[in-house]
């Protein structure tokens, strides 16, 4: 009898319930019960408001999944840059440990006016207790003997290269931060090695085989950026960029909009958030979601699930944010002016544009080019006519099937011990700042734009360039109409509405190239 | 001492002490300043592009009907005249059919009149 209530016992004590409650918890349960609200919220939105549910609705299971005590369906241990391990004696075992020696043992040769000489790293790398020293001073000393340097930057130079070029050659599963170690040298004069050595992806990968689960594998296509590129690949392939090539000018209201990504980062900077943080943040402000999620996984993992939950929400809003700073900042007069047609787009035109957009765009920031390359791919599958199928596959079951791994695996980042804190509350008002500054900014370009051309251009269509296909553009036609019925704003405001994706891919590459 | 300028930022945010309110103020507004100069810089090179491809495939697009033109010319003289025009049927079923979608979306549409030419 005893053992069959020890078991039941033991069974008990295994439940999720249990582990809710348990002293030894490292989330306390409010927390949960919290997380289950927000959930239950976001499941609301979803499922009865239809608020993007495709999206939200596995975010908010993701959610669920992550907030399930016990479960441990997600490790982000594994995963965020703050949990790569730095070296030190006791993980230098095995291959690892053999790796470094072969590194520390490297002899360069050197041979000038006939003579070589070898300088062998062994010398001028020692190990203590606690880490391993290099000395920087005795090493360059060396080099400078040899006569064969004209400078000491010369010297340097020469070490760095040979660091770059031969650490990652012995120690494959290790990044070694050059920068930083010489940094840290000039100020101390003494630096341990370690403190800059951390393993890198490969660890990663190896924890995610050994030790993971379903949806450690799918956030690896968070992690390496897979997700964000594919899903662009089949937004490319809807995607009908024809009223943009017939109005190229509605491309300064999809950059006008994007001045919101930048002011946001501007106020999160004052907010306390580190400048990588600020960018991640910022970038809400551009209403795409896979630009957001690319450029936070790259910058702020830590902050992706707040970050791709706000910008799917407040994209979701866009109809209830949007309209009433279209109205403050448009006179009825401009709100009713109606547009001339749209010039016919020849075929040739579709298809050298994706080209064309591709070779500017990532000639001049090629940190754009996973976002913008695969955003035209898709484009050009579409518009060339001898890619059927693999438009059809781009626009339909891709896209499907990477909107589930990508909506659960962010979902899953958002637990309660990384999601409820105060720098969450602070990302969602930021996020709603950067939609209502790139809403003005749009809408302050076409009303320049509008003075510029004479009243041709109804400025309502520049709240379209904030991205968000095709909702934005389905917004300015919607207020255009109620002030006039007869007025069909839809394919004109989808010009600025399509440049906003390109200029929130920009926008992502100008983060990442000066940020990341 | 040590001259790494490989992995040196255009804007290296090191050089700003960023819990200081003046740097913060600084970086933030280089950064603004920048990415938006950048942004505006992208796609004006594409409307430009696009203004040319504008220029370049009207003429394209004018020679080929011009090149049509004179070898169809020959072999249809007679030009017949359609009776019928569908672009009233076209227009007729399209408000039709968005009628119908209309119930099940955000755009609603109404057929306010019709009229016969």
């Amino acid at each position: 009898m005893d053992q069959i209530l020890n078991a039941i016992k033991g069974f008990l004590g295994t439940t999720g319930i249990a582990n809710m409650f348990s002293e030894d918890a490292s989330t306390p349960w409010w927390q949960y019960l919290i997380m289950y609200c927000i959930i239950g919220a976001l499941f609301y939105l979803a499922i009865v408001k239809k608020f993007e549910p495709l999206l939200l609705m596995p975010i908010a299971f993701g959610m669920l999944l992550a907030n399930l005590p016990g479960a441990n369906l997600i490790h982000l241990e594994y995963f965020f840059d703050e949990h790569y391990f730095n070296v030190d004696d006791s993980q230098l075992t095995g291959v690892l440990q053999s790796q470094f020696e072969a590194f520390f043992s490297f002899v360069d040769e050197i041979t000038h006016n006939g003579t070589t000489y070898l300088i062998n790293f062994e010398d001028y790398i020692t190990y203590n207790v606690n880490s391993i020293h290099i000395d920087v001073d005795g090493l360059v000393q060396a080099y400078e003997a040899t006569g064969a340097f004209e400078s000491s930057e010369a010297i340097i130079s020469r070490i760095t290269t040979l660091f770059e070029n031969n650490f990652a050659h012995f120690v494959p599963a290790a990044k070694f931060d050059l920068e930083e170690f010489f940094k840290a040298y000039e100020s101390n004069n003494s630096v341990a090695f370690n403190d800059f050595v951390h393993i890198k992806m490969s660890t990663m990968i190896k924890e995610v085989i050994n030790h993971g689960g379903l949806l450690d594998i799918l956030y690896l296509g968070v992690k390496l950026g897979v997700y964000p590129s594919l899903i662009f690949l089949g937004v490319g392939a809807m995607t009908d960029f024809s009223p943009l090539i017939a109005n190229p000018k509605s491309l300064l209201m999809g950059a006008g909009a994007q001045f919101g990504v930048f002011a946001a980062f501007f106020f999160a900077l004052f907010l306390g958030f580190t400048p990588m943080q600020a960018g991640a943040i910022g970038i809400i402000g551009g209403a795409d979601g896979p630009t957001a999620i690319l450029v936070t996984k790259e910058l702020a993992p830590e902050l992706l699930g707040a970050i791709a939950i706000a910008a799917y929400s407040y994209m979701a809003l866009i109809p209830i944010i949007q309209p009433p700073f279209m109205k403050l900042l448009t006179t009825e007069k401009e709100r009713k002016i109606k547009m001339t047609n749209l010039r016919p787009v020849s075929r040739i035109e579709k298809v050298i544009f994706p080209i064309v957009v591709t070779a500017i765009v990532c000639l001049i920031i090629p940190d754009a080019a996973p976002l913008v390359g695969f955003l035209m791919l898709g484009n050009l599958f579409n518009v060339s006519g001898v890619a059927d199928r693999l438009s059809k596959t781009a626009q339909n079951e891709l896209i499907n099937i990477v909107t589930i791994c990508l909506g659960v695996s962010v979902g899953a980042t958002a637990n309660a011990g990384n999601f409820l804190k105060l720098e969450t509350l602070y990302i969602i008002g930021l996020g709603l700042a950067a939609f209502c500054i790139s809403t003005v900014g749009g809408l302050l370009t076409g009303k320049l734009m509008c003075k510029l051309t004479g009243g041709k251009i109804n400025p309502l269509i520049g709240s379209a360039g904030v991205s968000a296909v095709p909702m934005a553009a389905r917004v300015a036609q919607d207020v255009g109409r109620k002030y006039d019925p007869t007025n069909f704003l839809l394919m004109h405001a989808m010009g600025p509405n399509v440049a906003g994706v390109i200029g929130s891919a920009v926008a992502a590459g100008v983060f990442l190239s000066f940020l990341g | 001492m040590f001259g790494i300028d490989k992995a040196q930022k255009i804007v290296d945010y090191a050089n700003f002490d960023i819990s200081q309110l003046g740097d913060a103020f600084l970086f933030g507004g280089t950064m603004l300043l920048i990415g938006m100069i950048t942004i505006f810089s992208v796609l004006s090179l594409l409307w430009l592009c696009l203004t040319i491809f504008k220029y370049v495939f009207a003429n394209v697009g004018k020679a080929k009907e011009n090149k049509n033109a004179k070898v169809e010319a020959p072999v249809a003289p007679v030009v017949v005249p359609k009776k019928n025009d569908d672009s009233e049927i076209v227009a007729v079923i399209a408000a039709a059919i968005a009628m119908a979608e209309s119930e099940n979306s955000d755009m609603k549409f109404r057929v306010v009149s019709f009229k016969r030419k």
